[in-house]
């Protein structure tokens, strides 16, 4: 790094002791949202390093040297390797960052390296917005963004007034930068891109496959899935508020599992729909690392703007190749209460597929004949296995329950307990052996609304699996098979959208029942209270921030005719507000026009007429001395010189009370000089 | 003054880190980290004018100057006036041939205030030298842009050569006007009367005038042999010629310093036997600027 050697002697510059714990203090700040991300020994670690920064700052010891920070350095490659088997990646990546940085504070001794952390500290703490996109994060990493600009400024003032002035101008700046940022955030070209690069994310949400407890982690997860906004019109009622998410159309008998069948293209799907009432939705999904999106059954079309495609089975998919992987905002219509009603040979023949029929239990198939009787028609194979499901004692449960070798079987037969992926399992098996064309939707259902916001909030906890058989007549028809489960333990069936809790007391361990029943009514209604309100600014958050995304700018310029220019436009636009910035920042910082700075520029264009001249004035010289050399070398103009000179050394080191007056006399005095020197100096000879 | 603008080498530093924060961007369509990146590149562009304007009102002007001797410390002072409204911060001043380590720096200067630099450098050879340019820096507030003008001093200065020399003073010479027999016998020639003053020896207060009704005088009584002592070249004849600068140097100072007249001989100059500080200061610079070739 010796080119980072400047030539102004600032490599001597030592930090203060202050500035270094001002440093350290930001490094903690914006280490802080990563801390779950990185080893404990590694932030025990950093800490540990932080106090010994500390500590050699406090007795002024000499840092370590090269061979500890080597050695240091050589041990957190080590250590991270063999914690996560690799040295790239998100958590190694955090992990690698936060602990070269700290080891890098153990060298810190100038402004180099002082400037060099800052910047880095910039990008860790940035760094938090990959992961997580609240308002609450946002401000978070704009709060570290400003303290450590304070600290960059501080580094520039002299220690006695740093802090103060050093907030003063930071926050000028910041007031001042904002316009540009706002131009820049509008007309910046978001390009359809990925590099390459996956740092990770946040990858909640519901499993790809169905089978006995894959549903498992997410029933007592209360992290937000999405958000759904009505656009002003009454939410819908509970019993429609499925979320469709994917369907699942294979069945594999060996392994008891549903997975996603190929989407076939399908023509006509928003045609197809019959009946039911559209429903306009605003939804903010939170990255899960797959590909679909959400929205209530039926999608009726692509999603507003074109992020997702409607794809047969009437499963939104993000048009893009890439999994999700930040938030989004979608506009998406759907039509509720309708039903599809076509059916292709092709889908038919996979509708009743089983992969290794032969796997089933005997029972199981008998079962499945006896709901259906000979001459019996789908409908009444479907009511009659509603009916099995209810009156044979099925209870529901959101306890992981282990199932042996053939859950199946266990399940219809022996325990008879389980979680919605089980009754929509089973069903779709039942159903398909009855020769009843059947598929599995998994989704989530109901949600908590939001009265001050009408909007609706999906929890992990909604995650949900129902079917859907093929009526014919009818369409497609949602059947689910969980509501028919005893609702004496839990009933995730009964979505319950204008109760905040429709997931009581039963969800939660015997602990936080204790704690329910203890806390007074009043404080539940306040956070019940506060919550709402949360949930209220982190839409509108959401709304104004999150939905300014590639699709909507290219919607933008197309407005107005100039979607082939983005590029122009951008640079038009940032090089006018780059400009104005400039012109404002420096009008608002301009200094008054006193009489004395008037005088000044006089003096200059005097200065200015006799360089034209040929005499220039140096640096030192004072008017006089530089009045008599100038009067000596432009000998025909040296009475007008002299005079104006006089008159200027007076006015500028007089104690003049009232200098504007002054002025005027004085710039005729500059007149006579020009006009002195613009006469030929032979005419002044005689 | 013309103010340039130069993206320091820090800023060259932080462009990286800005572009990484637009990849990840790109990357993630991440619309917040496009939002914390466009408000540090327009932060960037602010502490333009900042760093700009930190310069634009300043004047600088020549100080005082110390006289200093080869191998000795240089110093000197610029006045830096701020004719602007707002305090000026962390002024940088550099020589453009000076060692990279050379810096100087003017801390703060208050809204139409002036605050006075003093400067320090080691000098090490004898001559007459000039500070053609001082440039005046400035990164202050984020260190990202330099802004530097070029003022121009043309300050001409002189080292003296070093102070030393193993010699013993030479001996005076006889001067055929005042039929002096060359030796320095101090204070013996009548020099003029002034007050006696309270509580002096009154060993030479002239009597005679007082008994006349005077008021009490002293005479007094200055060095004899003026102009007897010569310092020269060619009694050193066989030092190398810097010795003899340094000699001689060393001779004259220690002279001044007594209050002794003295002359000094070189090759192409001569300087009679006078005394005073115009004196010392006219055979130092001979003897700082002196060259074979001369004039």
């Amino acid at each position: 790094m010796s080119w980072l050697c400047d030539t102004h002697g600032d490599q001597i510059v030592r930090v203060t002791p202050a500035q270094v714990y001002r440093l350290l203090v930001c490094f903690v700040i914006s280490v802080l949202p990563q801390l779950a991300n990185i080893p404990v020994w590694l932030a025990v670690t950093t800490g540990v390093l932080i106090l010994w920064r500390v500590q050699i700052e406090m007795q002024g010891h000499p840092l370590p040297s090269n061979i500890v920070k080597l050695l240091l350095g050589f041990a957190l490659f080590l250590g991270v390797y063999v914690e996560k088997q690799t040295l790239a990646g998100k958590d190694a990546g955090t992990a690698l960052m936060v602990g070269l940085i700290a080891i890098k504070f153990l060298e810190l001794r100038g402004r180099r390296d002082y400037m060099v952390l800052t910047f880095v500290l910039y990008f860790m703490g940035m760094t938090a917005l990959l992961f997580e996109q609240s308002m609450s994060v946002f401000v978070y990493v704009i709060i570290v963004c400003s303290l450590l600009t304070v600290n960059l400024v501080g580094l520039h003032l002299p220690a006695s007034e740093a802090t103060q002035s050093a907030s003063f101008f930071t926050l000028r700046m910041l007031l001042q930068s904002l316009p540009l940022a706002v131009i820049l955030f509008l007309f910046f070209p978001r390009m359809d891109a990925t590099l390459g690069l996956n740092l990770g994310g946040e990858s909640t949400g519901l499993p790809r496959s169905i089978r006995a407890g894959s549903f498992d982690s997410l029933t007592e997860n209360n992290a937000m899935a999405f958000r759904a906004d009505f656009a002003g019109n009454p939410p819908p009622q509970s019993p429609d508020l499925y979320w469709r998410g994917f369907v699942l159309g294979n069945y594999n008998a060996a392994t008891n599992e549903w997975t996603e069948s190929q989407y076939l293209m399908e023509a006509n799907l928003s045609r197809n729909l019959q009946g039911g009432q559209v429903v306009e939705q605003h939804i903010t999904l939170r990255p899960h690392a797959k590909r679909w999106l959400f929205a209530l059954d039926y999608p009726i079309d692509d999603t507003w703007n074109g992020q997702a495609e409607l794809r047969s089975g009437y499963v939104l998919q993000i048009s893009r190749s890439e999994e999700l992987r930040r938030k989004i905002q979608y506009v998406v219509y759907s039509s509720i209460g309708s039903h599809p009603t076509t059916l292709s040979p092709a889908m038919e023949k996979s509708s009743l597929l089983i992969t290794g029929e032969d796997q089933i239990n005997r029972k199981v198939k008998d079962l499945a004949r006896s709901l259906r009787p000979p001459g019996a028609t789908d409908m009444q194979a479907v009511t009659n296995a509603l009916a099995y499901f209810r009156s044979n004692n099925f209870s529901y449960t959101t306890k992981a329950e282990n199932y042996g070798s053939d859950p199946l079987y266990e399940f219809l037969f022996v325990k008879r307990r389980g979680f919605c992926e089980h009754y929509a399992s089973a069903f779709g098996v039942l159903m398909r052996l009855a020769k009843v064309p059947t598929r599995l939707v998994a989704g989530y259902q109901g949600g908590e609304y939001n009265p001050y916001g009408n909007f609706i909030v999906v929890r992990q906890l909604n995650a949900h699996a129902w079917a859907e058989v093929f009526i014919k007549g009818v369409g497609w028809t949602r059947i689910d098979p969980t509501t028919m489960a005893a609702p004496s333990d839990a009933s995730p069936a009964s979505p319950n959208a204008a109760t905040p809790n429709n997931k009581p007391e039963t969800r939660q361990p015997i602990l936080s029942r204790f704690e329910n029943k203890l806390t007074p009514d009043w404080i539940k209604r306040l956070s019940t209270e506060c919550r709402y309100r949360w949930q209220l600014v982190e839409e509108i958050w959401d709304y104004w921030i999150l939905s300014y995304n590639p699709e909507f700018q290219a919607e933008l310029l197309k407005k107005f005719r100039l979607q082939s220019f983005a590029w122009e436009l951008f640079i038009l636009s940032t090089a006018t507000a780059f400009i104005a910035t400039v012109v404002m920042v420096a009008r608002s910082l301009r200094w008054k026009v006193t009489p004395e700075d008037q005088l000044q520029q006089i003096y200059n264009e005097f200065c200015a007429t006799l360089e034209e001249a040929g005499v220039v004035r140096q640096d030192w010289e004072g008017p006089a001395k530089y009045a008599a050399r100038a009067a000596k070398v432009l000998d025909h103009a040296a009475q007008p010189i002299k005079k104006f000179s006089r008159d200027y050394a007076f006015l500028r080191y007089g104690r003049i009370r009232h200098l504007e007056p002054a002025l005027e006399p004085l710039r005729e005095k500059l007149v006579l000089v020009r006009e002195a020197l613009a006469q030929p100096e032979t005419k002044t000879q005689p | 003054m013309r103010t340039q603008l130069y993206l320091s080498r820090y800023g060259l530093v932080f462009i990286p880190i800005l572009a990484a924060m637009l990849l990840a961007a790109i990357n993630y369509d991440n619309n917040l980290v496009y939002i914390v990146l466009f408000l540090l590149i327009s932060l960037m562009v602010v502490s333009v004018v900042y760093t700009y304007r930190n310069l634009a009102r300043l004047e600088i002007r020549p100080g005082h100057m110390w006289p200093v001797y080869a191998g000795g410390t240089l110093r000197y002072t610029l006045v830096v006036i701020n004719h602007a409204a707002y305090p000026v911060y962390g002024i940088t001043f550099r020589r453009p041939d000076a060692p990279p380590d050379f810096r100087v720096i003017c801390e703060s200067v208050p809204p139409e205030g002036t605050q006075t630099v003093e400067f320090i450098e080691q000098v090490h050879t004898r001559g007459r030298f000039h500070i053609r340019e001082m440039q005046v820096a400035s990164i202050f507030p984020l260190g990202l842009f330099r802004s530097v003008h070029n003022v121009r001093l043309n300050w001409e200065y002189v080292v003296y050569p070093q102070l030393k020399g193993p010699r013993q003073w030479p001996s005076s010479e006889p001067d055929p006007r005042t039929q002096d027999d060359g030796h320095f016998r101090g204070g013996e020639n009548f020099y003029g009367l002034r007050n006696y003053q309270q509580g002096e020896s009154q060993r030479h207060v002239d009597w005679k005038a007082v008994a006349r009704g005077r008021p009490m005088m002293v005479k007094e009584f200055g060095s004899g042999g003026m102009g007897r002592l010569w310092f020269d070249w060619r009694q050193l004849g066989d030092m190398d010629s810097e010795s003899k600068l340094s000699q001689l140097a060393y001779w004259a100072v220690q002279a001044d310093q007594m209050g002794v007249p003295f002359g000094l001989r070189l090759p192409h100059q001569e300087f009679p036997p006078l005394s005073g500080a115009l004196h010392l200061q006219k055979c130092l610079t001979a003897l700082a600027t002196y060259s074979r070739r001369w004039p």
